[in-house]
């Protein structure tokens, strides 16, 4: 089971595709065995600042370890995916 | 590799010297900018890829910034550098209730970290641990 949390700014219209882009890539690579969280840092700078948030977005794999982060571009699935060694298995 | 155009706006000189050090062995040319009016102009008038633009500076704000480079450029990459505060955030409220697009990147920042994002938004190198 994944664990994730994902970070971006506001929840307008350039956050919601990148939620749902990374919401579509666990669907797609690990359906049913993911839990993603989304925090607004706007909302949860606390949080953001307790997890070393220092860009958004920055995407959090916290578990299975080692806990690892993408911080920037997340349109390509390939890449994240590649980068958070995300896979069915996982 | 294309080099990538990256345009830094802020007033600290020390803030400017810092990118340009943490960039300098990347594949990119930095623009500099100690103002929002000329950052404004050059982000509309160059090709950049990618601007980094300090949310508080004498004359022009951030936001104000902001709002002129949506205008002409409204996909551009724009990071807003503060500190991760609340009362900082108020600054951009209006910015958000404006519908204005923006990215956060937390001040103060190590240059690798500067390094970190540029990579993560123009495709280099991407993943940190932890």
């Amino acid at each position: 089971m994944y664990s994730l949390r994902l970070y971006v700014s506001g929840l307008g219209p350039g956050a919601q595709r990148q939620i749902a882009g990374v919401r579509a890539l666990l669907d797609d690579t690990c359906p049913g065995a993911y839990e993603l969280a989304v925090f607004d840092i706007f909302d949860d700078p606390v949080q953001a600042r307790e997890d070393t948030v220092y860009a958004t977005p920055t995407l959090l794999r916290l578990w299975p370890p080692p806990p690892s982060r993408l911080i920037g571009d997340l349109s390509d699935p390939k890449r994240v995916a590649a980068a958070l060694a995300l896979s069915a298995s996982g | 590799m294309t080099q990538k155009r990256i345009l830094v706006i802020d007033d600290d000189s020390a803030v400017r010297d810092a990118f340009r050090l943490a960039l300098r062995k990347g594949p990119y040319t930095l623009l500099e900018a100690d103002n929002g009016e000329t950052g404004a102009s050059l982000a509309v008038a160059e090709d950049v890829d990618l601007v980094y633009l300090d949310l508080r500076m004498p004359g022009i704000d951030g936001v104000e910034t902001l709002r002129r480079i949506r205008a002409a450029k409204p996909d551009l990459t724009v990071y807003i550098a503060t500190a991760f505060h609340r009362e900082l955030f108020d600054d951009l409220v209006t910015a958000r209730g404006e519908g204005l697009e923006f990215e956060l990147l937390r001040k103060p920042l190590r240059r690798q970290q500067i390094l970190d994002i540029t990579n993560g938004v123009l495709g280099g190198d991407p993943t940190t641990e932890g």
